[in-house]
Order: structure tokens, then sequence, then C-alpha cells
């Protein structure tokens, strides 16, 4: 029997490698653009400023290697290199995972191939290659390794201050998966308060450090305004643009809420189309969550609620950012690896939920993989636009 | 055969889905234009004699001649085109759910699985900017409507005015999608009593055509220049750009020979096509094992060949991959061939044909995801384009041209 479940695995992931590997370069829009290679320029020469480790890390490369690195061709190679480091843990991480769930295998597999659908091409296009959420990706994979393999759980906190330095983001989009991990596993595993210590100090340590990064990191913004801008024209693809707006935040404090009004607009009109065609998926997460927490009480309860609750993370984002294509991404992403994760620990109340959900999609579908292809005409997701598709329907209704 | 109301109001749920995803992928690909190649296409007309690829064209031109509208104007030829776009989906999604009723429950799911594929493909296809109006659009239409009249076995000769009209629509028509009708009459012809009916539609469908096909080929004569500066004028009205596609005018009506433009194009395709089969291989391999199965199974040399015409029939495209440039629209076409014809073999209720082919979908299905990819894998590849296969592999040919330096 395992002999067949782990040639099912290998052949899954041969399929999943070339399907991946298409996906990503079907998407690939062969350029960086002037969003990301301007956030290079912003190093901790200049101070504990917000974002300053990426383009430090690089700078740092810069003086260690032969090559002048200072140039958009090498730019445009780190961030190739980033996103393909990215992939190869992703497909470790997915190979670990069903190397884990021998009983569960069917289920991971299905879970691994939405996350793939999703994931796969949207580090890829213009917008996205070598964006900061990539570094973030990277230390969320390695906090995952740290939990499924329940090893080094002290290197969680080093790694999600290390994702605080490259974005305080982080406290939005990425970090709940990883603490609402960890306190599920501190509320099931009684008397083993190794999870809770780790929780407290991952979360004091990334709130202290996102209040000095939003407030208190832009004082001498003023002073190093030339120098910065000047080095990100220089790593720009024309060698002559840089972004205004990440400047404008991260260098010298200004507040671009007002600036972006034309995207919100334009992000609330497509969170309005996306909504229409994705009624169906709200109504499986949504009864997901309904029997995770069903008949659940106590220390259970909270566990669960936790898991059920993580996604809202977002809404910060939501209501003050625009970015709303990475958020239902981010979004995406935590509720499918939080299930793959708890289906590796053998939770039986997820796997209950999951089956729950299957079984409305059978109910619903003849054909339930047409679930999988209708998912993959909506990727991939972009920075404020959900999706090409989305944006086609949206410019039809609107204009 | 057609089953119970349980299975139909199943088949109904499963279209109405279909009808949706198929709506889905439409937006995707959408591009809300009519390049000048397409536009041009509908200027030409019989009024001008029996010139090739007017039968659209002439079409247009009674259209323009019944309605109280000017209809050569850009605005026009793009409601005209998406009038007959959707036509042709209406008649896929009608001949899906046909097919779905006839193949019965038990294969419900095979071939509900091959409508998801196939219409992945033919809606990006004829929704995507290079193939938006394309007469490949209604030579498929009259394989569509010469499929409808082979599941009824009603009205089957006139397959035989509707293979000439094919040719007249488009000459390629012959090489390009001729080949699904006359291998489903070869294999009637082999497989079934009517072997006198279906013969005789055979061979006059493909005296009709070809006798059609070579007068458009070798037998045409140019244009003269009024009639030339007239279809120009009409192509410039029909045009987005203001100005008609001129090497097509030069081809089609002056019978001026491209081959030295299209040499560059060529070599891209050249470069192209062992990517792509390489990114199609798991297909190719279903294929290749399918076809051996099927040797293997029939009994007699009858069988023999109707299995051969079924795997092979294909190859009327090679012609094309030899000679001409638009590699995207060749794939598109052995893509349909095999597509239709496999779901006919459902129809027809061959037992080794289907025996075979659920085999060959086990293999897949014993492992879960692997279907499933098998499936959504290709919506990775659409939407196929006209000379280049796909912006991917474009993308793809031109950075290995970077150090090849081949065109």
């Amino acid at each position: 029997m395992n002999m067949k479940k782990e040639k099912t695995n290998l052949y899954f992931m041969m399929f999943l490698i070339l399907f991946g590997a298409v996906l990503s370069y079907r998407y690939f829009d062969q350029g960086v653009s002037r969003y990301n290679t301007t956030l290079f320029a912003l190093s901790y020469k200049y101070g504990p400023i917000s974002r300053g480790l990426l383009g430090t890390l690089y700078a740092g490369l810069n003086h260690i290697l032969p090559m002048n690195l200072m140039s958009y061709s090498w730019v445009y190679f780190f961030c190739l290199l980033s996103t393909a480091f990215f992939d190869f843990l992703l497909l470790i991480f997915f190979t670990r995972v069903l190397q884990k769930s021998v009983e569960n295998q069917k289920n991971q597999i299905y879970l691994i191939l939405l996350v793939a659908i999703f994931t796969f091409p949207m580090f890829v296009t213009k917008e996205m290659l070598g964006r900061l959420d990539i570094y973030l990706m990277i230390l969320v994979m390695l906090c995952l390794f740290c939990l499924i393999e329940d090893r080094c759980l002290w290197l969680i906190p080093v790694f999600c201050v290390v994702a605080m330095l490259f974005h305080q983001g982080f406290v939005f989009t990425n970090i709940n998966l990883i603490l609402v991990l960890l306190f599920y596993k501190g509320l099931k595993e009684d008397g083993n308060r190794k999870y809770f210590v780790v929780f407290g100090i991952t979360l004091l340590l990334c709130s202290v450090l996102f209040l000095y990064f939003e407030f208190f990191s832009h004082s001498n913004g003023s002073e190093i305004l030339d120098e910065v801008v000047t080095n990100a024209k220089a790593l720009s693809a024309s060698g002559r643009g840089y972004n205004p707006s990440i400047i404008d935040h991260e260098i010298l404090g200004k507040d671009v809420y007002e600036a972006e009004t034309e995207y919100r607009v334009l992000a609330h009109q497509e969170t309005g189309v996306f909504l229409v065609f994705f009624w169906p998926f709200l109504i499986l997460g949504f009864g997901f969550m309904k029997h995770l927490l069903q008949g659940q009480k106590g220390k259970n309860f909270l566990a669960y609620l936790g898991i059920c609750l993580g996604g809202f993370t977002m809404i910060p984002e939501i209501l003050l950012k625009v970015d709303f294509g990475r958020y239902a991404y981010y979004t995406f992403w935590y509720y499918l690896v939080a299930a793959m994760v708890l289906i590796l620990w053998k939770d039986e109340v997820c796997i209950q939920a999951l089956e729950w959900v299957k079984s409305l999609i059978k109910k619903w579908l003849p054909i339930p993989q047409l679930v999988f292809a209708y998912l993959l005409l909506f990727v991939p997701f972009h920075d404020i636009i959900y999706g090409e598709l989305v944006d086609n329907i949206k410019i039809f209704i609107f204009g | 055969m057609v089953q119970g109301t349980e299975y139909k109001k199943k088949v109904n749920k499963f279209i109405v889905g279909l009808s949706f995803f198929y709506l889905a992928v439409f937006f995707l690909t959408y591009d809300a234009k009519l390049t000048i190649y397409n536009s041009t296409l509908l200027s030409f007309s019989y009024k001008y004699g029996f010139i090739p690829r007017a039968f659209v064209g002439t079409i247009y031109e009674g259209l323009n001649w019944i309605l109280p509208v000017d209809m050569y104007s850009y605005g026009m030829a793009m409601r005209f085109v998406e009038v007959c776009t959707a036509i042709f989906f209406l008649l896929m999604i009608w001949i899906a759910r046909k097919t779905l009723l006839l193949v019965g429950e038990k294969y419900f799911k095979t071939i509900g699985v091959v409508w998801i594929i196939y219409g992945i493909m033919f809606v990006s296809m004829f929704s995507s900017k290079y193939n938006f109006g394309r007469v490949d659009l209604f030579m498929l239409l009259i394989d569509a409507i010469g499929i409808c009249l082979l599941m009824k076995r009603k009205g089957e000769w006139l397959l035989i005015p509707l293979s000439v009209i094919g040719v007249m629509v488009h000459e390629g028509f012959v090489f390009m999608y001729f080949s699904t009708i006359l291998v489903i009459l070869i294999y009637r012809f082999f497989m079934t009593e009517e072997k006198k009916k279906y013969g005789w539609i055979f061979a006059l469908s493909l005296v009709g055509a070809s006798v059609t096909f070579l007068y458009f080929m070798f037998f045409r004569t140019p244009v003269d220049r009024e009639t030339y500066l007239s279809i120009y004028r009409m192509a410039r009205d029909l045009s987005y750009e203001g100005r008609p596609h001129i090497s097509l005018l030069s081809a089609e009506l002056l019978c001026v020979n491209l081959g030295d433009i299209e040499k560059a194009f060529h070599k891209e395709n050249f470069l192209q096509l062992p990517f792509f089969v390489l990114m199609v291989s798991p297909f190719l391999v279903f294929l290749c094992r399918l076809g051996r199965s099927l040797y293997l199974k029939a009994k007699g040399m009858k069988e023999k060949l109707a299995y051969l015409a079924v795997m092979i029939g294909w190859m009327t495209l090679i012609p094309n991959f030899a000679l001409k440039v638009d590699y995207g629209r060749w794939i598109f076409a052995a893509f349909s061939f095999f597509f239709i014809v496999f779901i006919m073999m459902y129809v027809e209720q061959d037992k080794y044909f289907i025996q075979s082919f659920e085999i060959e979908c086990n293999r897949y299905r014993k492992h879960p995801g692997v279907e499933e990819l098998m499936i959504i894998y290709l919506i990775a590849l659409v939407p196929l384009q006209d000379v280049y296969i796909n912006a991917m592999l474009k993308k793809l040919s031109d950075f290995i041209n970077v150090y090849l330096q081949w065109y």
C-alpha cells in the first residue's frame, strides 16, 4: 500500500514540477518593475530605515563579490534567483507534507494543487518579480519547516524578525499563519509550553518592530533623499526611473493614502466583480470554518477559532491600502496551508471539515475537477488588481 | 443511448456549469479587437468572380444588401464576428449536451472532461485577437454542422455540399478540418453495414472538395486592377487601422507567392515546435499508447484501417507544417481533430476504442492529482495564436534567438 502511495507521490510531484514550470514561464514578464528596483536602493547605511534589509544585503553582496551588482541586469538576476529559491523551498515543503501524510494523501494532494495554482504564477509578473513579498515567503517557508519537523522552533522568532526588517507589512500578511499554528500546537499539546514561549517572543518582537518602522524610522529622510533617489534610478531598467511613492512613504514618512485614491476605486470595483465570481468559494470557506468550530469547547474551541480568524489579519491592509490582489492571494495561501499543516498533524476535525467541503463540491458539480480549471482562470493575482479575468470583466461593466 | 430523466438533469446541470466556465474563459482571453487580416477577408465577395476565401465575405455582402445598415465599417464587422462567434459557441455547447446524452452515464465523466479541455482550447482560440473573426471559426462551424448530421444520422448527404463550402471558406479546409469528417465517414464505411451510403458520401465529398481546392490553387487568375481597388477600398473601410492587409490582398487576389516573406517566421516556428512537443509530451504518450492498444485489439483488416484513420487522420496537416507558417492554427486544428473524433468514437459506442481510452485514462485516474493536472495543464498553453504557437513559446524562442541569432 505504501509503495503504491509513494508511486502516486512521485508521479504527482513530477507532473506538478512540469505544470509549475510551464505556469510560471507562461506568466513570466521578463522584467522587474521600478517599484521593486527602487527597494534595492534603501539601505541601513542611512540608519535603521523601514524596508532597508534587502538593499543592505544587496550592497553587502556587491562589496564581497568581484562584480558590480549595482545595475539593473544584476538586480533582475538576483530577483530571478530569489524566486527560483522560493519555488524550490515550496516543492520541498510539498514533498515533506506528502511524506508525512500517508493516511491523508488524497486530501493533501488536492490542497497542494490549489496552493500551486495560486503560488507558481504569483511572483513572476513584472509587478511581483523581486517584490519584498518573495523574501517574506522564503522566511515563512523556513518557519513552516521548523513547525512541521518540530525542530529548532527557536529559529521562528529569528526568521520573523528578519522578515520584519524586509517589510513591516509581514505582521498583517504572513505572520498570521505561523502564530496561529504555534497557538494551535500550544493548546493541543497540554503541558508543552515551548509553543507559547515562541509565540509570545515572536509576537512581541514583531509588534515592537512594526511600531518602530511605521512611526519612528523616517526622521532623517530629507537628508538622504537625493542619494537614495540617485541609487534607485541607477538600478532601474531605463537607468532613469524610480518609484516616488516608495520614497515618499519609506524615506520621507509621507502619508500616501490620498495619492492612492484612484487605485482604491479600482480595487473596490474589482472586489465587487471578484466576489460575484468567487461566492461559491466563500460558502465553502465559511462552511469549512463552521465545521471546524462545531461542537468544540474550551481549549479546542480557542485553537480552531484562532485558525478561523487568522485570515482576518488582512483587514487593516484592506481598509488602509490598495493591494487587493496580494491580500486575496495571502488569504487563500493562509487557509490552504493552515489546513495542510493541520492534516499533517492528523487533526481529525480538519479532515472531517475538508470531507464536508469535498462532498458539497461533488453535490454541486458532476465533474468536480472543474473547480481546479475554474480557479486557474483567475491567476495570477497582481498587486492591486485581482488578475486579468476580473480586470476584463470590470472594464466590461464599468468601462 | 439516451438515459432517464435523472441523468438528463445531471447533464443539464453540467452544461450550465460548463457554459459558465466557457464564459469565464471568454472574458479572460477576449481582446475585443478584429485584426486587419481578419477584417480584410470580409471584403472578398463572389460578385468579383469565383475568388478564393470569398464565401464569408459574400454572406457579409448579402447581409449588407438585406439589412438597413451599412455593413462596411469596423463597428459592424465587429458585431458580425461577435454574433458568428456566439453562434459557434452555442452550437458547440449544444453538441456537448447531445454527445453527453448519447454516451450515457457510464462515460459521462470521460466525455465531460474532454469537453472541459476542448472548450478551453476553442473558446480561447477564437476570443483572442489573433483568431477572433478568423475564417477557421467558419471552417470549424462547418465541421460542427457535419458532426450534427452524422450524430443524427439524417441528411448526411449534405456533407457533400458542406465539404465544398468548407473549401470556399478557405482552401486550407482540405488540410485542416476536412479530415475530421472524412475519418468518421471512413470509420462508418468500414465498421457499419451502410457501406454503399458512406462510400458514396465520402467519395463525392472528397471529389467536390478536391476539385474546388485544385481550382483555387492552380486555375484561378489574378483579378483586374479595378476589382483589386474596389476590394482594397472596402477592406480599408472595414479595418480599425484604416488600412487593409496588403500581403493578404496580394496573395489571394494577385496570386503573389509569399514564400520569401515567410522565411523568418518558418525559423521561429521550427524553434518553437520542439519545445511545444516537449510541453505536451504527456498527451503524446497518451496518444501513442492509445494507438498501440487499438491496433492490438483490432481483429480484421477493416478494423485496423478504421482505427488507423482515427489515429493518423490529423496528418493531413503535415503539408501545412512544411509549407506554411501558422503553426498556432495547425496545432489547434490537430487538437480539434483528436477531440472531435474521440468524442464521436464514444458516440459510435466503439467497444475497442472505449476500452482502450478508458484504460489509458485510468492510468492517470489511479494517481490522485495527476488527472486534475492533465486537465488544467492545457490552460497554461492557451490561447494558441496564428503564426506563433503561443505567447509563451514566442518569448522562449526570442530568448534563445538572442544567442543563436538565427532570425
